[in-house]
């Protein structure tokens, strides 16, 4: 076991944090699941509209702790030296888990208030995904702030600037600065979800794309030893292709907000090609694995990298690729298809990555030199939350499909068309399908959290950890 | 100004390869550093056309454009019918006839309408229903929400109301007492003036020309004016 | 109308997840020294191909886009191969 830097132990906190953040993303998402089939359940309690709240902000703030996790992990092994500010790291640790204890509060107890800025500041702001008030809004900035200072800062005291170092200083500026896209109010909605879709398309599909590409590049280095020439050249190649075909894929969001039709030829354009970074990562995991046998010290976490790659490829590519031509998404848009994929796109793009990130840290902090981490529980885990993700994705498809025939392509659009195709057998019968694999995801969660509270520390895995060592 | 999108993408992308293999020449390619070329033109030439673009497009989505109309519009019989040479759907506008039984002037017109996005982002709108197809997907699309038949036709004697505003209002102040099925919508305490302006905020954005979304949708003429 | 689109995405789901499948068994048959599963790939190779052509011979999309998809499918029987070329050349420069 190595000895830890103070950022390391940070980033345990910010680890642990997130995972528990994980499991009420799977809670909320369980009810908001339930209500689908029971409309009664919790009905005027905790209404769908909160828990889906909920269920959706847990997912980008767990997320985010785990992506924070892995810059505090391997900043110091990058850097070779402690990170400059880490007191004001501490700091902000605390400040953004009390932060986001207020606003569940207040989701929870407040749900929503009367229409005023008073609302939007201290309440929610109601715009899915950033429905964080304004105050938590500055908040995560400043946190967002403190975190790339201790980037560039630890990056100049040990002038040691790196590719990778570069490439996410650069990335961490374009993820934080457009976040403040999102912090303004405007009567007109057309302008609203122009600037939204800055945030959350541009965070998801090409800001957050390349720093889990930073995190998985440090991974793979530290993990199979794959040189550093080799890491740096291909993170630009990804950067090329995410930014190359991401940020104007960006227009296949403005096809029906009121923007202007070239958008519905550049959005189609370029997000058809988004799939190719993909495609690239997959080959390049392939070649990894054959060359490695999948040997290494730390099997699950080589494990969750691989379906990573793999993961990214079906829920962006194939589930992203088969709605975004503006002919098809004039009928798909809004309906289930874009649930089944949201569901893989971010389990497996971003799901995997914290959690391989996460098994590589309890690896160096628990499992002694000549020792693997391995055992059964995780394997369990692993295998249940595949199971898990494909059979809710797979119900939410077969949804998916049905609304957008039914409601749209049929019956027009209405409310009684929404109505109709909703009670048709391919979507109820769905949405308890993908009730039985959401329970399955969250059995999973919970072996998940009994191997990551227990590995290397249970008298089995340490046995067999001998014989393999 | 109207931009072409072929041009555009034809032109990001030649741009981008041009410049890169100038400025990487002499250099391996399998090296780093002629990947690291690539990766910084490819992507500031994106960024740079994003950004070129988003001035062409708040221009033009601005309230008062042609897409995008003045909140005033709420005073006029709003319609949705199919262009055949667009090959989309699209907002027709007819006479005067007001909301709530008059006609608001054009400040009157903005409160409203800002109002009624407050109300909407404050009740959470977003996480049941979606709004130009963004949202959850719970509860129906509101996009041309306005213009549904189901208000006249259902709603409309169910709260018994005369005008389909009134009905709009009475129901989004007491959706718990006029299921329309086993989803129901929850009452989110409207007051009279917030479900008012909630109205008004769904009849404008029914207005919006958003390139023919929601298809199939019936028909809406207006009368002559 | 509903069936027209119903087509379109299911094509698209298929060429994509073909490519995808394409893209993985070509890797794994170059790597493991397995011709036979460099073979099967090419038969996926095919199948994206034919969904490709599907959404092409449908009549609801326009010229341009077909000749958009067509090339596309068209330029990605290459695209794994390349990419498997440069990820070896890659490791080869690099790793000695």
């Amino acid at each position: 076991m190595e000895r830890l830097y103070e950022s390391q132990k940070l980033a345990l906190w910010y680890f642990w944090t997130a995972l528990v953040l994980f499991g009420a993303q799977l809670l909320f998402g369980l009810l908001s699941a339930i209500q689908f089939i029971n409309p009664d359940f919790l009905y005027g309690t905790l209404n769908f509209m909160t828990n889906r709240m909920l269920h959706i902000n847990a997912m980008v703030v767990w997320l985010l702790m785990g992506f924070i996790a892995g810059i505090y992990w391997f900043l110091p092994l990058e850097t070779g030296r402690e990170v400059v500010g880490i007191k004001l790291g501490k700091l902000a640790y605390f400040a953004f888990v009390g932060a986001v204890a207020i606003v569940v509060l207040v989701y929870l107890f407040k749900q929503f208030g009367s229409g005023d800025f008073f609302t939007l500041w201290f309440i929610t702001e109601g715009r899915e995904y950033i429905e964080a008030p304004r105050w938590a809004d500055i908040g995560i900035v400043a946190v967002a702030l403190i975190v790339a200072f201790n980037v560039i800062g630890t990056a100049v005291a040990s002038k040691r600037l790196t590719g990778i170092l570069g490439v996410l200083i650069v990335d961490l500026a374009f993820l934080f600065g457009l976040y403040l896209a999102g912090m303004f109010f405007t009567p007109n909605i057309s302008v609203d979800q122009f600037w939204w879709w800055w945030v959350v398309h541009l965070w998801v599909e090409a800001t957050w794309e390349v720093l889990v590409g930073v995190l998985m590049g440090w991974l793979l280095m530290h993990l199979l030893g794959t040189p550093r020439r080799i890491i740096e050249a291909w993170l630009y190649v990804e950067v090329m292709l995410v930014f190359g075909t991401g940020i104007l894929g960006l227009g296949h969001h403005y096809y029906w907000i009121g923007t202007p039709e070239y958008w519905l030829g550049i959005g189609g354009f370029f997000s058809s090609l988004e799939p190719l970074p993909l495609v690239a990562m997959v080959i390049h995991a392939v070649y990894d694995a054959g060359v490695h046998k999948l040997k290494t010290v730390n099997r699950p976490a080589l494990f969750w990298a691989f379906a990573q790659a793999f993961g990214n490829l079906f829920g962006a590519g194939v589930w992203g690729f088969m709605h975004t031509l503006p002919q098809i998404n004039l009928f798909s848009h809004g309906t289930q298809m874009a649930a089944a994929h949201g569901h893989l796109a971010f389990f497996g793009a971003y799901v995997a990555a914290n959690l391989a990130l996460f098994y590589f840290a309890l690896g160096k902090t628990r499992v002694k030199e000549g020792y693997i981490l391995n055992g059964t529980p995780w394997k369990i885990a692993y295998i249940g939350m595949i199971i898990g993700i494909f059979g809710m994705v797979a119900a939410l498809t077969v949804a998916g499909f049905a609304q957008t025939m039914i409601e749209r392509a049929t019956l027009g659009s209405t409310w009684e068309a929404y109505i109709q195709a909703q009670m048709h057998p391919w979507m109820e019968e769905a949405f308890k399908w993908r009730l039985f694999f959401g329970i399955i995801f969250f059995l999973s969660y919970a072996v998940l959290l009994y191997d990551l509270l227990t590995a290397g520390r249970r008298v089995e895995a340490l046995k067999e950890a001998e014989v393999v060592g | 100004m109207s931009v072409g999108w072929l041009e555009v993408v034809v032109a990001t992308l030649l741009v981008s390869l041009v410049i890169s293999l100038v400025l990487a020449r002499g250099r391996h390619w399998l090296e780093p550093g002629f990947w690291k070329v690539a990766a910084t033109i490819t992507s500031s030439v994106m960024a740079i056309t994003l950004v070129l673009l988003t001035f062409h497009t708040v221009q033009a989505i601005s309230m008062g454009s042609k897409r995008v109309p003045r909140p005033e519009v709420i005073n006029k019989e709003i319609g949705y019918v199919y262009n055949a040479d667009r090959r989309a759907m699209e907002p027709v506008f007819g006479k005067e006839v007001g909301l709530f039984g008059k006609v608001w002037s054009q400040q009157e017109a903005e409160e409203l309408i800002t109002k009624g996005k407050l109300v909407i982002q404050s009740r959470n709108c977003m996480d049941c229903h979606s709004l130009l197809g963004n949202g959850a997907y719970y509860a129906p699309d509101l996009t041309k929400a306005w213009l549904d038949p189901k208000w006249d036709k259902q709603i409309m004697p169910m709260v018994g109301a005369s005008s389909r505003e009134e009905a709009m209002k009475v129901w989004l102040m007491n959706p718990d007492k006029y299921p329309t099925w086993v989803r129901k919508m929850p009452n989110l305490r409207l007051t009279e003036d917030e479900a008012k302006t909630v109205v008004a905020y769904l009849k404008w954005m029914s207005a919006i020309d958003t390139n023919g979304f929601p298809a199939n949708f019936p028909e809406v003429q207006v009368s002559q004016k | 109308m509903a069936e027209t689109i119903y087509k379109l995405m299911l094509y698209g789901f298929f060429m994509v997840l073909f490519a995808g499948a394409y893209a993985i068994l070509y890797a794994v048959g170059r790597f493991s020294g397995l011709p036979l599963l460099t073979k099967a790939s090419y038969s996926f190779a095919l199948l994206q191909f034919l969904s490709g052509l599907g959404m092409v011979l449908s009549s609801y999309l326009d010229l341009l886009w077909k000749a958009i998809i067509l090339f596309s499918i068209f330029a990605y029987l290459f695209i794994p191969p390349v990419m498997w070329r440069v990820v070896v050349e890659m490791h080869k420069r690099h790793e000695n």
